[in-house]
């Protein structure tokens, strides 16, 4: 039995509307404990549907949703334990923001689970020192930040429930480079210290390539593949074709392999550079 | 200010709080101008001022202090706004806040029309914007039902209807997949290379600043930096202070150089890239 499991999953918006929207079609897939996985796949290919399914937001309209074995949907009591174990930072955070400031805003969910004030501000003080937010914006409203801190408070009110499994839905759209690589870092580290199961969805190529233990493609509300960068990325022409495609740092190698080149592939910059270092006789990284 | 300049920013400042006791600049000193058929790409730090530029460059927002011209035309005159308007179009970050109508052609329409322009005017700008952004065949389509990057098109080609000389986007390309992304950019770099649109493109993409004719890097208000890309990512020290990054190539390179390969270090594109490691192997 795995962690997190998927089973058959479909889902639909709008029924018996001219709408009408197919989101996931017998989606099943498994994510085991502490894995690090990264969500790719076109726009509207099902990605935000399905992580909001994932903590009892959207009930599945067939199949089920198993978290340590249990049917989160199956009674109260398991839709609220989902809820506290599965922390959910939405694609656009700014949406999730509402306590009169950032303090309140974080210390929203840990009070849900009914801690008591200490262990509260305990939370909260954590939080802020994963997602790298001052402690004096914590008496500011959340809706006085620039984007990036807006993003840090909510990614930070999500981590100060501790989640056993913390899901980011595109965290760094629309953050400047700088921004992009401190959330990236944070939840780097809130998965190594904390051991927890992280998912990710994101439209970098790159970022996927560099964090994940594994991959899941979704193409058209259904799992196109998931595995490893490597397995993942060696499908290049399939993903072009559903709107995606391979890391920069790996169209150059497949180009010098055009070329009359034998580099092994590469999907990080720094796999990238040994693959061409070593071709122009360098030795590895100083 | 010369005849050549289609967007001229003169000194400008311009604050949310101006009535305050002390007031906060979100654009600060500024001066710039925009040349007919240039390429002008933005950089700049969460909050550093980017997106208020653009709504100061047709008249959504009066400067505080200093001008903005448009075709010569000061945009603080309240007769000048919708020449203005008609000049500069600016595309914003979130295609769903500006689809006004359900079916494409439509929502293509809207702008001209409230330029009264002459219907069968219209009807030939609607079918040409429609062209020149890939959805012609989709003109009948509801908007709703379109990708993210196909309502960024259609947004776009709302613009072009209105035939301004410059169009301004804000990070268009934010929420797209790889695919939408590479559309959206293409039919801008068509628009600028084919029909001698002015572009001024705000992005947190470095790549997408490579190909740019000039970039203009903001930090904390005020303009840090102008110049060729190339002169732009030679400057690493620089672009670290304003929270910049080097585009993909140019990280790749400097990985090189950690590894004790003396690369050059202006390498922008795979292209160059590509081209160096052909001729140091000796291929
Ligand atoms: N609230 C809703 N009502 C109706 N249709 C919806 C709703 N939310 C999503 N959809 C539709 O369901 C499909 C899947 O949407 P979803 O948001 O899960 O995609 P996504 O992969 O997250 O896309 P993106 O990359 O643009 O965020 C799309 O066709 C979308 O238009
Ligand atoms: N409506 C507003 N009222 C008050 N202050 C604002 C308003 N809009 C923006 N600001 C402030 O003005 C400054 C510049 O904001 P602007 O939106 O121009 O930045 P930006 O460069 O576009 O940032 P981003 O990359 O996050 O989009 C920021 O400090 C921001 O907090
Ligand atoms: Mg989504
Ligand atoms: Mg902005």
């Amino acid at each position: 039995m795995s962690f997190i499991e998927i089973k058959n999953v479909s889902f639909g918006y709008g029924h018996k509307t001219p709408f009408e929207v197919q989101a996931l079609s017998d989606v099943s897939l498994s994510v085991e404990k502490g894995e690090f996985i990264s969500v790719i796949g076109h726009t509207g290919s099902g990605k935000s549907t399905l992580m909001q399914m994932l903590n009892g937001l959207i009930k599945p309209e067939s199949g089920e949703i198993r978290l340590d074995g249990k049917n989160i949907n199956a009674n109260k009591k398991n839709i609220s334990e989902a809820r506290f174990r599965v922390g959910l930072c939405f694609q656009y955070p700014e949406y999730q923001l509402f306590g009169e400031t950032c303090y309140e805003d974080i210390a929203f969910g840990p009070r849900n689970m009914g801690l008591n004030e200490e262990e509260v501000k305990n939370r909260v003080m954590q939080a802020i020192s994963f997602v790298r937010l001052k402690p004096e914006k914590l008496q500011k409203s959340p809706f006085d930040l620039s984007g990036g801190q807006k993003r840090r408070c909510a990614i930070a009110g999500v981590m100060a429930m501790l989640p056993d499994v913390l899901i980011l839905d595109e965290p760094t759209a629309g953050l400047d480079p700088a921004g992009r690589e401190a959330i990236l870092g944070m939840i780097g580290n809130y998965h190594k210290q904390t051991g927890a199961t992280v998912i990710h969805v994101t439209h970098s190529m790159e970022i996927a390539a560099a964090m994940s233990e594994r991959i899941l493609v979704l193409n058209h509300g259904t799992v196109a593949y998931f595995g490893t960068p490597k397995e993942i990325f060696s499908h290049g022409e399939e993903l072009v074709s559903m709107g995606l495609n391979v890391p920069a740092f790996t169209k150059i190698i497949l180009e010098l392999k055009k070329r009359g080149f034998h580099p092994e592939e590469a999907y990080t910059v720094e796999a990238a550079a040994d693959q061409i270092a070593s071709l122009l006789g360098g030795g590895t990284a100083l | 200010m010369s005849t050549q300049d289609l967007l001229v920013f003169d000194n400008v400042s311009f604050s949310y709080n101006e009535d305050d006791e002390n007031p906060s600049f979100a654009v600060k000193d500024v001066s710039f101008s925009v040349r007919k058929g240039e390429f002008l790409v933005i950089l700049g730090h969460n909050g550093s001022g980017k997106s208020t530029l653009a709504k100061l460059s047709n008249a959504i927002f009066i400067p505080t202090t200093g001008k903005v011209f448009v075709n010569g035309m000061d945009t603080s005159l309240p007769e000048n706004e919708i020449p203005v308007r008609k000049n500069v179009g600016v595309v914003f970050q979130n295609p769903d806040n500006q689809i006004v109508s359900s079916i494409v052609e439509e929502d293509v329409a809207f702008g001209p029309e409230n330029l009264a322009v002459d219907p069968k005017e219209i009807r030939i700008r609607v079918d040409e914007a429609l062209k020149a952004v890939g959805m012609y065949e989709r003109r009948f389509s509801e908007t709703h039902r379109l990708s993210g990057g196909q309502k960024q098109r259609v947004a776009i080609a709302g613009i072009i209807a209105m035939r301004p000389g410059c169009i301004v986007l804000d990070e268009p390309t934010a929420m797209l997949d790889p695919k939408g992304r590479a559309d959206v950019l293409n039919t801008i770099r068509a628009l600028n290379k084919d029909h001698g649109i002015s572009v001024v493109l705000i992005t947190h993409f470095m790549e997408e600043a490579v190909y740019a004719d000039r970039v203009l890097v903001i930090d904390q208000a005020r303009i840090r930096a102008v110049g060729k890309p190339r002169e732009i990512f030679s400057q690493r020290e620089m672009l670290k202070e304003c929270g910049l990054e080097l585009p993909d190539t140019a990280k790749l390179c400097d990985k090189l150089r950690d590894r004790g390969i003396g690369i050059r270090d202006d390498i922008l594109t795979e292209e160059e890239l590509i081209a160096e490691i052909i001729k140091r192997s000796g291929k």
